[in-house]
């Protein structure tokens, strides 16, 4: 497709934007920032942990550098997203984030971040040891309208598999009224595969909604993805 | 602090953590050995030992833990060094 977009590995010089992709990503087109409620923290302050945390650059997980693809046109990044094979070294995505976090959690908020993380402990998924594991895809405003989700995300499956050599599934962790995202998983061939509902005050105040999705592409699917 | 001390206290605040008053645990004990041992719990069980002891772990440290072995060194190298 010759529209000026190219779509590369994410490199150190990319880490404003990558942050800026996590942030409005987690956003899901709210001002709600999960993160920053769970860890009691505000943007500002994530932001910057963000940033070193990226730099660890400690693969197979959602916050790798190296894990990341870009969108660049012009010079410029314009979106970006990230995939990992999941428990590929061994350990669940999941254990590596919550290891990466945990020097940031400041002393006076220790017992408010395990109060509130207690609340919320049944709101999420099991991703499934070898499958494909897609998250934090982005584009700027001025850039929407193009299908470069859909880009990012068939181009981010088709370079995991060059690592696996084997058709595995892919998943997604999604907020249920995230609708953009949803609509365009669902033309690339994903379905709901499982959903959680947790009706506490706690999860509205932390999150965009009360209810995640997990969404699935695997088999023809998944091949018919590969061959479009 | 020895580190069956260091052990002992451990193995107490897992058990309070994952409500199992009669879990034991050991170097390998690991997510896959523990049920219910996710990412939320992973941060509870590290920010209690933080407080029980008294500590705060690394960056460094805190990337490679992987199994209850992992923590309970980290514990035992910092308690030693102070």
């Amino acid at each position: 497709m010759s529209d000026g977009i190219i779509i590369r590995p994410a490199k150190k010089e990319d880490l404003d934007f990558l942050v800026d992709t996590i942030i409005e990503a987690e956003k899901s087109g709210t001002d709600k920032i999960a993160t920053c409620g769970l860890l009691s923290i505000d943007e500002t302050e994530l932001r910057e942990i963000l940033k070193e945390i990226l730099l660890y650059d400690i693969p197979d997980y959602e916050l790798s550098l190296s894990g990341f693809v870009v969108a660049e046109f012009d010079n410029r990044p314009i979106g970006a997203m990230i995939s990992w094979i999941e428990e590929q070294s061994g350990f669940s995505s999941a254990i590596l984030k919550a290891n990466v976090f945990i020097p940031f959690i400041k002393e006076e908020k220790r017992d408010e971040v395990a109060q509130i993380l207690h609340l919320i402990k049944d709101f999420g998924f099991r991703k499934t040891p070898g499958s494909i594991q897609i998250e934090y895809f982005y584009v700027l405003n001025e850039f929407r309208g193009r299908r470069l989700i859909a880009r990012l995300i068939t181009h981010s499956i088709k370079k995991q598999l060059s690592k696996t050599g084997t058709v595995p599934r892919v998943e997604v962790v999604l907020m249920k009224d995230n609708l953009s995202s949803f609509n365009v998983l669902q033309r690339l061939g994903f379905v709901t595969c499982n959903e959680v509902t947790i009706k506490k005050e706690e999860i509205l105040r932390i999150f965009p909604s009360d209810t995640k999705i997990q969404m699935c592409l695997e088999g023809e699917a998944l091949t018919k993805l590969l061959n479009d | 602090m020895n580190k069956i001390e260091i052990t002992k206290i451990c193995r107490d605040i897992f058990r309070k953590v994952f409500n199992n008053p009669l879990l034991e645990i050991d170097e390998n004990s690991s997510p896959d050995t523990i049920p219910n041992w996710d990412s939320l719990q992973q941060i509870i069980l590290l920010v209690t030992i933080e407080k029980r002891f008294d500590m705060k772990f690394s960056a460094s440290e805190s990337q490679n833990f992987k199994n209850a072995g992992d923590i309970i060194s980290a514990v035992f190298n910092k308690k030693k060094i102070n």
